[in-house]
């Protein structure tokens, strides 16, 4: 450990390694700071405790709870693709697997471990990508808000966000058009002209729409076709207050 | 605190990254969503930063800090670069408004490290105007400058209220004292 503080060090660096902890140092301080912490450990070292201070200041938090799974699946993945790209020959003679003492004999209900690896090891893997899979799939389209639109037509009409940020326009009972006529979504945003958000000919159906704003108005006109701008009063809406 | 068992790492385990998550991923994440404010953004940045600790670990070397240094180092960073090119996007309002971590398959969790603890305390602890310009530059990512501009105040008075922010924050988290006195 070089011996420190070096002889130039002054209060001066101590308060520019808080400010290079926070990535804030410009021009000429930054220059200078850097020059002098490549030869002074304490400053150096100061920096690396403020951060860890200033990082240790947000709250911990858990992550979703396939989270885990996610992250060894990849791990795993990339373990066993660096072992595709590489196989190596194995020396050992396949009896070493056994689970077996010399002179035993496996009972009818136990496969030995060298004759499962293979096709077990294969289902457990898909069984495994599976669960993550549908675990992540599942969290991720989880409905974290809806609302319902209002109107003087039967049935219902609800915006759902996804935890994802997919967000769609789901239309359930509603009386189809009469022919010639379909159903078309509006984005209002607040102080804003209407945005085309989709069309549909039934009225069962969901529409994938773009991320609604607060205060934007999602609305169902009935037109001729669809248009660039409603011809009709929404006979369903609603204001989406986030 | 254990270190990232990097003696083996040129054939990287499972288990050397299962011990890094257990023991760091918890503040990862709240570092990275306190930042972000996205849990979905949040978890990329913070499964990118296991995985890239865990490929790289080798290369890692503890005399230069603790691991747990390290990887908040890096999510820090990572979560910065995500900010910043989501501010050169066009914003997205409702992931501010509807998109926020459901509280039950989220929840916060009390600190269960003293260093932890003690540096939210010390944080809170700050004058409001120093706490919010050293909130700007760190959770932020912003420059002396942009905070300025953002509290419409002298860049000077910017400095000074970091400065002094993180002198007291280390007088309050004893920091000097305990780990600086042997430089």
């Amino acid at each position: 450990m070089p011996p420190t503080p070096v002889d130039d060090h002054t209060e001066e660096f101590e308060q520019l390694a808080g400010l290079q902890a926070l990535d804030v140092l410009e021009g000429d301080d930054l220059r200078r700071f850097e020059q002098h912490a490549a030869h002074c450990e304490r400053c150096r070292v100061m920096v690396q405790l403020d951060r860890e201070a200033l990082a240790l200041a947000a709250p911990e938090m858990e992550p979703s709870p396939d989270f885990k799974a996610r992250l060894m699946q990849r791990a795993a993945q990339e373990l066993a693709a660096t072992a595709q790209a590489t196989p190596a020959e194995s020396t050992i003679p396949p009896q070493q697997f056994s689970t077996l003492r010399p002179g035993e004999v496996a009972p009818p209900n136990v496969v030995p471990f060298r004759r499962r690896a293979p096709w077990a090891s294969a289902i457990a893997a898909v069984l495994v990508l599976g669960i993550v899979t549908a675990g992540g799939y599942a969290y991720e389209n989880q409905v974290v808000a809806s609302y319902a639109l209002q109107g003087s037509v039967g049935g219902s009409a609800v915006v759902n966000v996804r935890r994802n940020g997919s967000t769609e326009l789901d239309m359930s009972g509603v009386q189809d058009p009469p022919a010639g006529y379909l159903y078309e979504a509006w984005l209002i945003p607040p102080n804003s002209q209407p945005i085309a958000a989709g069309t549909t000919s039934h009225g069962d159906a969901k529409l994938p729409i773009d991320r609604v704003g607060n205060g934007t108005t999602v609305a169902i006109t009935q037109e001729r076709g669809r248009v660039d701008a409603p011809t009709s009063a929404p006979i369903m809406a609603v204001v989406v207050q986030s | 605190m254990t270190t990232f068992d990097a003696g083996n790492a040129t054939a990287p385990r499972l288990a050397d990254l299962e011990a890094l998550y257990d023991e760091h991923h918890r503040q990862a994440i709240g570092l990275a969503y306190r930042i972000l404010a996205d849990m979905g953004e949040a978890e990329e940045v913070v499964q990118e930063v296991f995985l890239n600790a865990w490929r790289t670990g080798h290369q890692y070397d503890p005399s230069r800090g603790s691991t747990r240094a390290w990887v908040l180092s890096m999510v820090r960073n990572r979560s910065i670069d995500v900010l910043r090119a989501r501010r050169r996007r066009p914003t997205q309002p409702l992931a501010e408004g509807v998109d926020p971590p459901d509280t039950e398959d989220v929840p916060a969790r009390a600190a269960s490290n003293v260093d932890a603890a003690a540096a939210r305390v010390a944080l809170n602890a700050l004058p409001p105007d120093q706490k919010r310009v050293i909130e700007l530059a760190y959770f932020g990512g912003l420059s002396h400058t942009e905070i300025a501009t953002q509290l419409e105040t002298p860049i000077g008075t910017v400095k000074g209220r970091i400065r002094l922010g993180l002198d007291r924050l280390r007088v309050l988290m004893g920091v000097p004292q305990d780990a600086l006195s042997a430089l």
